[in-house]
């Protein structure tokens, strides 16, 4: 066969031009499959849907942190004084409740759940929302004496008619605030409200002459929180 | 993977006599040789591991929150209480401070405060924690075996007429409150006789000073004071009424600060070494029956009189040493509790004659009650004779403990009422009609009085978990009161209309002022009297068949008491380091004469008692003599108590309770032929050459003070430095007043939520304690020199186990610690195959997850309960360093020196171990380990250990060879 007459010819193409895609996104798809099962499972656990976070956990009393915290211009160290002195902020004991409400609202349908508690001597039995897991060792105390706000953690609970994690405790989480350089930036996101009534003798503390003069020290070391 | 620890009966309950002593095949090649089981059983371990970390990574906030009605205004959830109370053994207190976590107890430390503590407690009052949670502690009264009510019991028996031939048996009893009771008791039941038993028996105490002096007296020891100490067989240091006190006492004496110190000389005659005689100078293998004739021989060397007992070459040398060093220095005899009379009147005469009395010995009234009144044998004579109507037992269990001779079991049938009370049921209580829940002094209100005579408070830290009476209470209802209530009955006594002084004296724990002062007593010794004394003994048979046993109560459960107790069943024994279990004791030569080696079974025969126990070889015991630890081989205990060793009660003489001679009790000592592997935690106890634990003789360490410095200091390397950033932690130990008694390995363990493994673990090497005490022994001719090393994470700086963690779950902290993050580990074990110091444990199993639910109570919450699958080791008590510096942050100061105290070091009777930061300047930690004769163990790998030992300096007598 001559030569000329070959090379003349036109070879339809073995395959179409969109297998080019096809093959590119194959390679694609093939990487992610790849990296998927180390991907998912880190996407998993950071979002919120593992973290529990924004869930407005249902309690046994319809307590409204609103009411209490905004109108009624309770500290939050009223109740939960024991962040202060422990390691634990925890719930007020159900006398706390009752040395108001045995005065106020004392006939309140709504507190027929503390009434009872409180005179058969039997636990309220509160959802908890916000947990760090039992291999973490938090520390209340040492936090609030070196000035971190409530807020800074739980958002602002004086905001929210039922209680729910805003942050999402993970020990990323944690680290961001502990390895932060001092005073170089707040630890409180700017976009949160400021707390409007709560404990905040704390607003401008992370300023770089207080934190200097309170030796905030971030410590990183494993066994800070895991002993 | 047949071995689940869920059941730490090791062997099969029953009659020792009947049933087989141990299960068949426990003899056979440990499965941790088959390459194949452990390759699966890592497989399955790290498996799971790695899905339970998943899960727990995954686990939702399912939690609840259920605060207190009312909160108490001393209680903040989180902030742990202390509570100052005291724990009696035997009649004597002993002053604690104990830790309470939202009203559990948890931790049970000493009281500063306390004369016979000074802040150190020994193991059992480590241990005695994990009784008030057994599962099996009963809950409530029976009558034969069948519920009632404890107060309509304890009414009718406050409404009883006054009662004939109604006793008493208790154990020695010091409280001032029950002196009271005991009299109002016999007032109203003007027959009533109070009978006084231990197995572990003081009453040779009294004897011999009321042979001497007159009148029973307790001698107080000042050993602080004393620059020659002679031990006849008194095991001072550590099983003695005051051996915490005495420790700290003897240590304070003993330790060198510069080579220039005077050290104090101590010589032990003693059977088989004991933690004392691992310390001694001068250790003298004797049998019991020869220590009579060492004291006398030393009594007439120093009254230069002619020398007529018949000793050995090695005896005769051994106390002219002994004596000639007593004249010399200021000097201090002790005999052993369980010696006769004459050994402590001898003691005492020896005293005297070298001008120690009133200056390291004085003498008290004897703090416990009525000290030389009625015992076992009182009671079974009157049985016998048919005088017993109503028997009250309190505590004691002598249907286990008394010898075969008196066949306590039968007598205890003849009375027609039995009453007992104990903390948890035992072979005696099992046998009596009425059985009435004693508490356990963590729950019980009292009063009781230490060695010396200080009057401590007992108050409880938790409300009694089940139906239960104290003692006083019990002794009131038989002197009629109806509702009996002990906290009463101590207002009454003790408040004084003075709401704030009692307030301050439960704070304190003790009556100040209260102890007595010590005197010495003119002796009264008739000529004829003196002669018996000192005059030889008989000799005794020599032949190869006359062999001697000396009985002496277990380091780790006493006299059986503390045998439910498994931190104590698997602590390891100072001086064999054999744990869940006893064994025959023997010198080399006599194993060598029978045939036996470690582990054979030889059969034991007393008159018609016959006991089979596997034989352990220990250097430096007395020839033809074998040593037999009680308190094993219960029968009717609690599970972990029952069939762990063997019972070797019944082979005790009635005459001699601690030793039996062979020509008077017919002992014989025979192989069987079997084998049966005890559980041990240490197979080797030589250093193989390598100098692992340095010692050296005063002599040597005078002459070249800096003998370790080949031990210590920095090589070159080429990785960088980690010492940066303050506060530095380190630890001191002086290996030079270890006396190996194990009270830090059982705090470690009550501190740090360590588990127990069971005696087949441990025969696999599975023991969890992240803190153990090696033990070497050399061999110096004519004796062994011991040295106890605690051997926990030494803190590397340039740690080997940090480089191999595929995870990085070990790590290196700024402040010098070397970290563990269990949550982290994958369970790979590089890091323990890396580690020289083999101080990281795997957690083979679940060991934490059967826990039943009252036991679960004791955790510490400030300490991970660590899971299957992950490696653990010794944090330096991180939780405590991490809670001081939150303190300290909290009120804006540093953290002072003595402010952080590892478990271990606050246990130390002797205050061996010593913690602290480096930059403190001026602490013992830090002076310590600028001495010369410091040293890093296993130096030459360069690891830099945080950890440093001081090598220890014996003081041998030069003419002694």
């Amino acid at each position: 066969m001559p030569c000329k007459s070959l090379c003349r010819t036109t070879v339809s193409p073995l395959y179409p031009r969109w297998s080019n895609t096809v093959y590119r996104a194959a390679i694609c798809l093939l990487v992610l499959m790849l990296a998927s099962p180390i991907v998912l499972p880190m996407l998993y656990v950071r979002s919120t849907y593992n973290t529990n976070q924004f869930v407005p956990w249902a309690q046994p009393i319809d307590f409204d942190h609103r009411h209490h915290v905004r109108d009624d211009g309770i500290e939050c160290l009223y109740c939960h004084g024991s962040a202060e002195r422990s390691a634990n902020a925890g719930v007020p004991a159900t006398s706390v409740c009752m040395g108001c409400h045995t005065q106020i609202w004392n006939q309140s349908p709504l507190l027929e759940v503390v009434r009872r508690s409180y005179f058969s001597g039997t636990p309220i039995n509160w959802k908890r929302v916000h947990q760090v897991p039992d291999f973490v060792y938090f520390n209340h105390s040492v936090h609030v004496a070196r000035g971190i706000d409530c807020v800074t953690c739980h958002g602002d609970v004086g905001a929210m008619a039922r209680v729910e994690q805003v942050q999402p405790l993970t020990m990323g989480w944690c680290l961001d605030c502990h390895r932060r350089s001092q005073g170089t930036s707040p630890p409180r996101p700017p976009a949160l409200p400021a707390p409007t009534n709560s404990w905040s003798a704390s607003v401008g503390m992370f300023a770089k002459p207080v934190a200097h003069d309170r030796d905030v020290t971030l410590l990183t070391t494993c066994t800070a929180c895991h002993r | 993977m047949t071995h689940r620890p869920r059941d730490l009966r090791v062997l099969p309950a029953g009659d020792p006599a009947e049933d087989p002593e141990f299960p068949p095949g426990v003899d056979e090649p440990p499965s941790e040789l088959d390459r194949r089981a452990v390759m699966k059983l890592l497989a399955a371990g790290a498996g799971l591991a790695g899905l339970g970390s998943i899960a727990a990574c995954m686990e939702a906030p399912s939690k609840r929150i259920m605060p207190r009605v009312v909160e108490p205004p001393e209680l903040t959830p989180g902030v742990p209480l202390e509570y100052a109370t005291s724990m009696v053994l035997d009649g004597f207190a002993t002053g604690l401070v104990v830790t309470a976590h939202e009203a559990r107890p948890t931790k049970v430390e000493g009281n500063p405060d306390h004369p016979a503590s000074l802040g150190a407690t020994n193991q059992l009052h480590q241990a005695s924690i994990l009784e008030l949670y057994d599962p099996d502690r009963p809950r409530g009264a029976l009558e034969a075996g069948v519920p009632t009510s404890l107060e309509a019991l304890l009414r009718s028996i406050a409404r009883r007429a006054p009662m004939p031939g109604l006793w008493f048996l208790l154990h020695p009893q010091s409280s001032p409150l029950g002196a009271d009771l005991i009299d109002r008791v016999r007032a109203r039941h003007p027959t009533a006789r109070f009978a006084w038993y231990s197995a572990v028996d003081r009453r040779s105490v009294y004897q011999g000073a009321r042979r001497v002096f007159g009148r029973p007296l307790e001698p107080q020891y000042r050993f602080d004071l004393a620059d020659v100490i002679v031990s006849l067989d008194a095991d001072f240091l550590a099983a003695m009424a005051n051996s915490v006190r005495w420790s700290r006492d003897f240590a304070n004496r003993r330790r060198l600060r510069t080579p220039e110190d005077r050290m104090s000389r101590l010589y032990v005659a003693e059977p088989c070494p004991s933690p004392t005689g691992s310390l001694a100078d001068a250790a003298l293998p004797a049998r019991p029956a020869e220590i009579r004739t060492l004291a006398a021989a030393i009594l007439a060397r120093l009254e230069g009189r002619a020398d007529d007992h018949a000793l050995s070459p090695r005896h005769e040398r051994w106390t002219a040493a002994a004596a000639a060093d007593l004249r010399a220095g200021r000097g201090l005899v002790v005999a052993g509790d369980r010696q006769p009379a004459e050994v402590h009147a001898l003691a005492h005469l020896i005293n005297a004659a070298i001008g120690a009395n009133g200056t390291t010995v004085a003498f008290t009234a004897p703090a416990v009650i009525d000290p030389l009144g009625p015992g076992l044998s009182e009671l079974a004579e009157e049985i016998r004779r048919g005088g017993v109507q109503t028997l009250v037992i309190v505590e004691a269990n002598p249907v286990y403990s008394a010898p075969a001779a008196l066949d306590f079991a039968a007598l205890l049938a003849r009375v027609p009422e039995t009453i007992c009370s104990a903390v948890t049921h035992h072979e005696t209580s099992r046998r009596c009609r009425w059985f009435i829940p004693l508490a356990h002094y963590l729950e019980s209100w009292g009063d009781a009085r230490a060695y010396d005579g200080t009057i401590s408070m007992i108050q409880p830290l938790i409300r009694p978990m089940y139906q239960s009476a104290t003692l006083p209470e019990l002794l009131a209802a038989f002197a009629g009161t109806e509702q009996p209530d002990t906290h009463r009955m101590l207002l009454d006594r003790y408040e004084h209309g003075d709401p704030l002084a009692w307030q301050r004296l439960l704070q304190r724990g003790v009556v100040t002022g209260s102890a007595p002062r010590g005197f010495v007593p003119p002796i009264q010794l008739t000529a004829g009297d003196r002669q018996a004394l000192v005059a030889p003994t008989p000799a005794e048979p020599t032949g190869d068949a006359a062999i001697e046993l000396a009985f002496a109560p277990s380091h780790a459960v006493y006299d059986g008491r503390f045998a439910g107790i498994s931190w104590l069943q698997e602590m390891p024994k100072p001086i064999d380091k054999i744990t869940w279990g006893n064994a025959a004791l023997l010198s080399p030569a006599t194993a060598e004469a029978l045939g036996v080696g470690d582990d054979d079974v030889v059969r034991i025969t007393a008159g018609k008692a016959q006991v089979e126990l596997p034989v352990f070889v220990v250097p430096g015991h007395a020839d033809r003599c074998a040593t037999l630890e009680l308190g094993y081989g219960r029968w009717a205990a609690t599970p972990t108590a029952e069939g762990v060793g063997a019972n070797v009660y019944p082979l005790r003489p009635l005459a001699t309770p601690a030793y039996a001679t062979g020509a008077q009790a017919g002992v014989r000592i025979e192989p069987t032929g079997r084998r049966s592997r005890l559980a041990r935690t240490q197979e080797h106890f030589t250093q193989y050459g390598r100098d692992l634990a340095p010692t050296a003789d005063l002599e040597t360490y005078r002459a070249q003070p800096d003998f370790t410095a080949h031990l210590w200091g920095d090589q070159p390397t080429w990785l960088p430095d980690k010492r940066h950033g303050t506060p530095q932690w380190a630890m001191t130990i002086d290996t030079m007043i270890c006396s190996g008694c194990s009270a830090c390995v059982v705090a470690c363990q009550a501190e740090n939520n360590v588990p127990v493994v069971g005696a087949d673990g441990v025969r696999r090497n599975r023991e969890m304690h992240w803190l153990r005490i090696d033990t070497y022994r050399e061999d110096r001719g004519d004796r062994v020199e011991y040295v106890h090393q605690p051997m926990l994470c030494q803190h590397c700086e340039m740690a080997p186990c940090e480089y191999v963690c595929p995870v990085y779950a070990t790590q290196h902290s700024p402040d010098g610690l070397n970290e563990m993050i269990y949550n982290r580990c994958i369970g790979t074990r590089f890091c323990s195959n890396n580690c020289p110091y083999k101080v990281r444990r795997f957690n083979f199993f679940d060991y934490t997850e059967p826990t039943p639910a009252p036991l679960r109570l004791q955790y510490n919450p400030n300490v991970t309960v660590r899971a299957r699958g992950v490696m653990e080791k010794c944090t330096y008590c991180v939780q405590r360093i991490r809670s001081a510096e939150i303190r300290a942050r909290k009120a804006n100061r540093e953290i002072q020196p003595g402010e952080v105290v590892t478990a271990c070091q606050q246990a130390c009777p002797t205050g061996a171990i010593q913690f602290g930061q480096l930059q403190h300047e001026g602490t013992e930690m830090v002076e310590r380990r600028k001495q010369a004769r410091h040293y890093a163990v296993l130096h030459d790998l360069d690891t830099r250990p945080r950890t440093a030992y001081l090598a220890k300096i014996s003081n041998p007598n030069p003419r002694l060879p």
